[in-house]
C-alpha cells in the first residue's frame, strides 16, 4: 500500500479516536481538529454559495420596513407572512405553479421515455442512415435558440398551439442532449448482458425494460433533472409563446409581477422561494439516486 | 438430440475480414468439444454463430435434427456462458438463475425446484439473496454456469469462462466443470485459448487457426499425432522443439548430430529436408536408469528450472530454428517470452527431465532421445510426414 493511500486512510479516520499511527507526518499539526482540514476551505465556499439562497429565504419572511432598514438586519426580530399572503391573495401564483408543474413533469416523463428509446436505438441497433441521423440530431444542439425562435413560433401558430401549455410542452418532449447522453451510457454497458437476456428469451423491448433501463438509473436521473431544470427555469420561450395570464408559468408570472410590485420586496422574495424550492427538491432527490447507484457498483460485470 | 453439426460455416465481417472460413465440425450428443487456438483465430465468432448471436455468412448450423441457421437464439434451446459472466447486476443471484425460465413462462414450482437444484450443485445456497457485486470471481462464475444449467438446454456454449479467474481457482473450476459435464451429460462447446484447459477438458479438441480447423481429434491424438506444424507447435507445454533437419541414410541430421530413425519409421529410406519436432518429454537424462538402446546427445544446458517433479533444461543447438508463420502463430501467447531473448539464429531446445536428476547450468551433460517420439514435417507445407495411414478423426475411446 502506498504512502498516499495510507495517508488518505488516515485522513478519513481523523475524527475517530483510534487513529493508526501511520497517518502521514504532514497531517500531524492538524490532528487536534475534530474534522478534516479540507473543511476549513470548503465550508466558507459553501457558505458563499448558500448565502443568496439563505438571504432569499430570510427576506421572504421580513416586512418591507425590516428590509429597508440600515444597517440591514441579518436575523429578523419577528417573522412576517405578508409577502406570502400577498402572493396567494392578490396574484394567480397557484395557477402559475400548477402550469409549471404540468409542463415540467410531462417533459421529464417524455424525455426519460423517448430519449431512452432513441438513445438505445442509436447505441445498439443498426439501421440505414443511423450515423447520419445521429449527426444531424447532434448538430441541432449548436444552433442557438434565438435562431429557431421565429420558425418555431410560426409553426406553433399554424398548429394553433400558441398561448396554450402545449406550445411549452411539445418542443421539449425529446432533447438531443438526452438522447446523446443516454446513447453514450448504453454504449458503456457490456453488450453481453443484453445478449444473455436475448438468449434467455427476452425481446428487444423487454431487454430495454428489464435489463438496460434499471441499470441506466443514474443516467436517467441526470436526464430527468436536467430536463426539469431547463423547463422549469425557462423564461424566454414562454414569454413569447404565452400571452394570457392564466397560462403563465411560474418564472414568467413572477417576472411579470415583479415589474409591477416594486413596493413589495418580501413578496418578490417569497415568489422566488416558491420557484426555487421544487428545483432544490428535484436536485436532492436525484442526488440520492446518483450516490446509490455509485455505491452499488451496478455496472460491474 | 443435442448434437451440433456445422456444415461449411463461414463468417465474413463487414470490411472483408474472414473470421471463420468454411468450417465443418460435428459435435456429438453429450460430447465436450473444445475450440482452441491463438487470439483472433475465430473461436468466439464460431461459438456465437452456433448461439445465433452472429449471422452466418455461408453454410449451415444444425442442432439436433433441425437446421437452425436462420433461427433466433432463444429458439435454439442452447445456453451460453460469457467470458465476463454477464450477470444481471441489479438482480439477486436467485433472480439471475430464475430469469431464463421466467421469460419462458415456466411454472413457479418448476423454477423454484430447478434454482434450488442448481444452487445446491454449485454451492450457491448461501448467497441466493446477494447481488453479483457481492460475490467473488469464482462465485460469479458459478452463478453464470448455474444460469445456463437451470434451463436444461440441449447444449452449453462457453466462451473462455475461466479466463478472468486466477490460476489456482482456474484449476479448481476446471475440475468442477469436468465433473459437472460428466454428471449432466449435456453437449458442450467450450472456447479457450489455453491449450492446457483444452487438453484436460475436451472429449475432442478442434484446433483453429485463421478461421480454419487445423485438426479435430481427441487430446491424446492431437498430442501424439499432430497433423501439421501448427498443431504440433500449439499443443503441448513446454512446446515441441522444432528444428530444420535432413533425413539421409536412415538418420535425421541436424546441428552436427545424427539420430537414427526408429525401426518402423516410413521415412527410413527417404533423403530429404524436413522439420524435425521433438517433444521435451522425449528426452531423458543419461545415467544408470537410461535406456541404452536410445541415441545419445551431448549438450550444455544454459538454463535449468527445477519445478519439483520435473526439471526443465534448455540448451542451444547450432541449427536453424524454425520460424515459419505456423510456428510463430502458435507461439504467440505461450512462448513469446522465449523469443525475446533469442539472439543468434540458434535453435533452442527444452528438455523435461525427471525431477531426481540434478543437471547444472553450463555443465555438459548427455541426454537420451526417444527416437520413437520424433515428428517430421514438410518444410514447405508444414504437413506431417510419415504419419501411419490411420484414420485420425476416430471417436474418443470413451
Ligand atoms: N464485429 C467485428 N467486425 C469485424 N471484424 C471482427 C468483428 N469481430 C471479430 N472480428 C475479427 O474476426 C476475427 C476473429 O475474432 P474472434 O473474436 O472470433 O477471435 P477469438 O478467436 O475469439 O480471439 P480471442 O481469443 O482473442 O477472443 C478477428 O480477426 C477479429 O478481428
Ligand atoms: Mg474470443
Amino acid at each position: 500500500m502506498s504512502a498516499v493511500a495510507s495517508r488518505r486512510r488516515g485522513r478519513e479516520q481523523l475524527d475517530s479516536p483510534a487513529r493508526p499511527v501511520a497517518a502521514g507526518p504532514v497531517k500531524k499539526g492538524w490532528r487536534w481538529l475534530p474534522f478534516d482540514p479540507w473543511h476549513l476551505a470548503l465550508a466558507p465556499a459553501t457558505l458563499l454559495l448558500a448565502a443568496p439562497l439563505l438571504w432569499m429565504l430570510l427576506a421572504s419572511f421580513m416586512s418591507a420596513q425590516q428590509l429597508y432598514k440600515f444597517p440591514p438586519t441579518i436575523i429578523p426580530g419577528s417573522l412576517h407572512l405578508d409577502g406570502y399572503r400577498f402572493l396567494f391573495e392578490d396574484t394567480e401564483i397557484s395557477t402559475w405553479f400548477l402550469n409549471s408543474l404540468i409542463v415540467s413533469s410531462v417533459c421529464v416523463v417524455a424525455n426519460v421515455l423517448f430519449c431512452s428509446m432513441a438513445g438505445y436505438a442509436f447505441a445498439r441497433m443498426r439501421f440505414r442512415g443511423s450515423g447520419i441521423t445521429l449527426g444531424i440530431m447532434l448538430a441541432t444542439m449548436v444552433i442557438p435558440f434565438q435562431l429557431t425562435l421565429i420558425p418555431t413560433f410560426i409553426i406553433f401558430e399554424h398548429l394553433g398551439m400558441i398561448d396554450t401549455l402545449w406550445s411549452l410542452i411539445v418542443p421539449s418532449l425529446v432533447t438531443p442532449f438526452g438522447v446523446f447522453l443516454l446513447r453514450q451510457f448504453f454504449l458503456s454497458l457490456p453488450p453481453e448482458l443484453e445478449e444473455a437476456a436475448y438468449m434467455d428469451g427476452c425481446s428487444r423491448w423487454k431487454i430495454l425494460w428489464t435489463i438496460v433501463l434499471p441499470l441506466a438509473r443514474p443516467a436517467l436521473a441526470t436526464v430527468a433533472v436536467v430536463t426539469f431544470l431547463l423547463t422549469w427555469n425557462d423564461v424566454s420561450w414562454p414569454a413569447i409563446a404565452i400571452s394570457s395570464e392564466a397560462h403563465n408559468t411560474l418564472p414568467l408570472g413572477v417576472a411579470s409581477f415583479r415589474s409591477r410590485s416594486e413596493q413589495n420586496p418580501s413578496a418578490i422574495m417569497a415568489a422566488n422561494v416558491i420557484a426555487t424550492l421544487p428545483v432544490l427538491l428535484a436536485f436532492l432527490a436525484a442526488q440520492k439516486t446518483f450516490v446509490r447507484s455509485i455505491a452499488s457498483g451496478a455496472v460491474k460485470g | 438430440m443435442g448434437a451440433i453439426h456445422l456444415n461449411g460455416v463461414s463468417k465474413v465481417y463487414e470490411g472483408g475480414v474472414v473470421a471463420v472460413d468454411d468450417v465443418s465440425l460435428e459435435v456429438r450428443d453429450g460430447e465436450f468439444m473444445v475450440l482452441v487456438g491463438p487470439s483472433g483465430c475465430g473461436k468466439s465468432t464460431l461459438l456465437r454463430m452456433i448461439a445465433g448471436l452472429e449471422r452466418v455468412s455461408g453454410g449451415q448450423v444444425v442442432i439436433g435434427d433441425t437446421d437452425v441457421t436462420h433461427v433466433a437464439p432463444p429458439d435454439r434451446d442452447i445456453a451460453m456462458v460469457f467470458q465476463n459472466y454477464a450477470l444481471y447486476p441489479h438482480k439477486t443471484v436467485r433472480e439471475n438463475l430464475a430469469f431464463g425460465l421466467k421469460q419462458r413462462k415456466a411454472p413457479k414450482a418448476l423454477i423454484e425446484e430447478r434454482v434450488a437444484d442448481a444452487a445446491r450443485m454449485l454451492g450457491l445456497e448461501e448467497m441466493l439473496q446477494r447481488k453479483p457485486s457481492q460475490l467473488s470471481g469464482g462465485q460469479r462464475q458459478r452463478v453464470a454456469i448455474g444460469r445456463a444449467m437451470v434451463r436444461e438446454p440441449s447444449a452449453f456454449l462457453l466462451d473462455e469462462p475461466l479466463s478472468n479467474l486466477d490460476a489456482k481457482l482456474r484449476t479448481t473450476m476446471r475440475g468442477e466443470l469436468a465433473r459437472l459435464h460428466e454428471r449432466l451429460g449435456i453437449t458442450t462447446v467450450y472456447v479457450t485459448h489455453d491449450q492446457v484447459e483444452a487438453m484436460t477438458l475436451g472429449t475432442r479438441v478442434a484446433v483453429l487457426r485463421g478461421g480454419v480447423v487445423q485438426q479435430c481429434a481427441s487430446p491424446q491424438e492431437l498430442y501424439r499425432r499432430p497433423r501439421n506444424l501448427f498443431v504440433a507447435a500449439f499443443i503441448g507445454s513446454p512446446a515441441m522443439n522444432l528444428v530444420e533437419a535432413r533425413i539421409e541414410g536412415g538418420c535425421v541430421r541436424f546441428a552436427g548430430l545424427a539420430i537414427p530413425l526408429a525401426d518402423g519409421s516410413p521415412l527410413r529410406g527417404a533423403a530429404r529436408d524436413v522439420i524435425l519436432g521433438v517433444r521435451p518429454a522425449a528426452f531423458t537424462a543419461d545415467g544408470p536408469r537410461a535406456d541404452e538402446a536410445l541415441p545419445r546427445i551431448e549438450v550444455v544446458p544454459d538454463l535449468v528450472e527445477h519445478l519439483g517433479d520435473e526439471v526443465h533444461v534448455s540448451f542451444g543447438l547450432d541449427a536453424t530454428p524454425v520460424q515459419g508463420d505456423a510456428v510463430l502463430a502458435a507461439e504467440e501467447d505461450v512462448h513469446a517470452t522465449r523469443l525475446l531473448v533469442e539472439d543468434a539464429p540458434r535453435a533452442r531446445f527444452v528438455a523435461v527431465l525427471d525431477g531426481r536428476t540434478a543437471p547444472v547450468a553450463k555443465q555438459p551433460m548427455s541426454l537420451r532421445v526417444d527416437n520413437e517420439q520424433l515428428y517430421f514435417f514438410d518444410p514447405a507445407s508444414g504437413e506431417a510426414l510419415g504419419l501411419a495411414a490411420e484414420p485420425s478423426e476416430q471417436p474418443a475411446a470413451a
